[in-house]
């Protein structure tokens, strides 16, 4: 098969001049450099993107499984745990919770203490509770936090609505809205309506953005519940929530944690609501009393003091009473919108046993709140 | 040719020695001993590209991009001492790219490639027969499939054995039987229909 004379000896090949090997270099040479700088260019891109992948991977191995039955202790650190439906559950920091149940159908964790916040994949089908101290939020696609201090439950709605049931009780949390089971309030994130005089010291130390605690309706209906020409449209609760104290009370120190047995301040004020909301104004004026006389520095004592004053001159027709209560609130509040309040309604007591003291805060509330809301009622308010 | 930048060292030692001493300077990234190879190595190999091609206005390209890949990826030549064989190697693909290239816009209708002027290529001394059998290889590497085209190629042009064919190529032995095999059944097939 091999030739004997291969062609090659008579196939001319061209002849190559040393110019033509100069150009040709340096093509060659800037080719080769280009080649190089573009893989450079590769390696740069490579490295980003590899980088980008390995810190995403980090990041997603952050998102630890949560596992039925797996109790999440979160240490100094908080941490993020994925449950199978694709929900999150970010535990703060001290605090600890369960995944009890994790089915198509739903999926249910248990906050024994501390705070957790839960970003819940949307699921129509799939029901989401998580229980703290017998009381159930449920949702459908939202993003919330629970958090419990012994037997306080607050909730707290970034996103989307909640349903927090404590036994037959149905309350609905909208977004932005927050849910104490202790003083069963709820806060509004719209900012508090501007006071009638320019705010007390105190209320400038309050924190900007942070929300007003709105009482409740249903939480503190009475049969005869106020006999203001229009409702107090922000009245003020010392409300037991922990990230956000009570906006009237900002400079009131909570005394030191009491023993689990002993009652705490949170504990009788919320007693005290329940109490009133199911009618015993007695039992309720009583929890009000106890909350001023054993913890007056204490941030539920002033609403403590109007809520009994309230309860003394609209349920029980004690004016005495009330008017005690009221003086006392006078004594303790600080918010100028719950003085402006305590003001109006011991005026309304007076009115009824002391006409001198009656005029005399009458005079002080229309020189204090000239614009107020109640200028009308007191300054009909004493008897000729 | 003139090294812009001669080395004394090399010009005491033999000329193998003296290329291989360049490639593993050009390896270590030497830009000067890059040039002096390419210098050194640049007219043979085009030389060889123009008969493997027989008379392709593409063989500066190929030459061109042979070094380029060549210079590129330098680093993973394993033996320096077989830089030449290694380059060829190399040259060969890019002549199998090119072919391939061709004979896709041949089957398309765009014929890229101008006739061979062939009387322009072989020796004035060469004896007719030879004549004949370089423009029925020339004919050939054409129409051939790649493979089968450039074995034949190296065979009859160049002279090689098979085992050098297959180096070459890339290709194992057997391999290049059955394409030479195949290729010279054609060859001869059209020896026979012009004679």
């Amino acid at each position: 098969m091999s030739p004997q004379h291969p062609l090659s000896d008579y196939v001319k090949a061209p002849e190559v001049s040393t110019a033509a090997l100069t150009l040709e270099w340096h093509e060659v040479k800037r080719r080769v450099r280009r080649h190089r700088q573009v893989r450079v260019a590769g390696a740069v891109v490579a490295v980003l993107l590899i980088s980008g992948v390995v810190a995403g991977f980090a990041l997603r191995e952050k998102h630890e499984a949560f596992a039925v039955g797996q109790v999440a202790l979160a240490g100094d650190a908080a941490r993020t745990l994925k449950v199978a439906d694709g929900s999150e559950v970010v535990v703060s920091p001290g605090s600890s919770i369960t995944l009890a149940t994790a089915e198509e159908s739903e999926v249910v964790l248990v906050l024994e203490r501390g705070s957790a916040s839960f970003d819940v994949a949307k699921r129509p089908t799939r029901r989401f509770v998580v229980k703290a101290d017998g009381v159930e939020v449920r949702v459908v696609g939202t993003k919330f936090t629970v958090h419990r201090d012994g037997r306080q439950v607050e909730v707290a709605v970034a996103r989307g609505i909640v349903e927090v049931r404590e036994g037959d009780v149905v309350k609905r949390l909208e977004k932005g809205e927050r849910w104490s089971r202790a003083a069963e309030v709820v806060e509004a994130t719209p900012p508090a309506p501007e006071l009638q005089e320019p705010a007390d010291a105190d209320e400038e130390e309050v924190e900007p953005g942070t929300p007003p605690v709105v009482t409740e309706e249903r939480a503190v209906a009475t049969p005869k519940r106020r006999r203001h020409s229009k409702p107090v449209p922000q009245q003020v609760a010392a409300a037991p929530v922990r990230t956000a104290p009570p906006a009237d009370e900002p400079k009131k120190v909570e005394p030191p944690p009491a023993p689990s047995n002993e009652p705490t301040p949170a504990d009788t004020f919320a007693a005290a609501m329940r109490a009133r909301a199911d009618g015993r104004a007695k039992e309720a004026i009583h929890g009000f009393q106890q909350v001023c006389e054993r913890w007056p520095s204490s941030a539920y004592a002033p609403m403590s003091a109007f809520e009994w004053g309230r309860l003394a001159l609209d349920t029980q027709d004690d004016p005495r009473q009330a008017a005690r209560a009221f003086e006392r609130t006078l004594e303790l509040a600080t918010s100028a919108s719950l003085i402006e309040d305590a003001l109006a309604r011991l005026s309304e007591a007076y009115a009824r046993y002391d006409v001198g003291s009656c005029r005399r805060v009458q005079a002080e509330y229309l020189r204090r709140f000239p614009g107020g809301p109640h200028v009308r009622g007191v300054s009909k308010a004493c008897p000729p | 040719m003139e090294l812009r930048h001669p080395r004394p060292t090399l010009h005491v030692v033999d000329s193998q020695t003296a290329e291989t001493a360049l490639v593993r300077a050009a390896m270590k990234g030497d830009g000067d001993a890059t040039e002096q190879l390419f210098h050194l190595c640049a007219a043979d190999l085009t030389r060889w590209v123009s008969r493997v091609v027989l008379g392709s206005d593409d063989a500066q390209d190929i030459v061109q991009d042979t070094f380029v890949t060549a210079f590129t990826q330098l680093k993973s030549l394993k033996q320096p001492e077989a830089f030449r064989g290694w380059l060829r190697t190399i040259a060969l693909t890019q002549v199998r790219r090119r072919f391939r290239k061709q004979r896709l816009l041949r089957r398309l209708g765009f014929s890229d490639a101008e006739p061979v002027e062939l009387e322009s290529l072989i020796s004035e001394d060469a004896p007719p027969e030879v004549v004949a059998e370089v423009r029925q290889v020339a004919t050939l590497l054409r129409q051939l499939p790649t493979d089968e085209a450039l074995a034949l190629v190296l065979r009859r042009v160049e002279g090689y054995r098979l085992e050098e064919i297959a180096e070459q190529l890339g290709l194992s032995l057997a391999t290049v039987k059955r394409r030479l095999t195949a290729a010279e059944q054609h060859f001869h097939a059209l020896q026979e229909a012009q004679s």
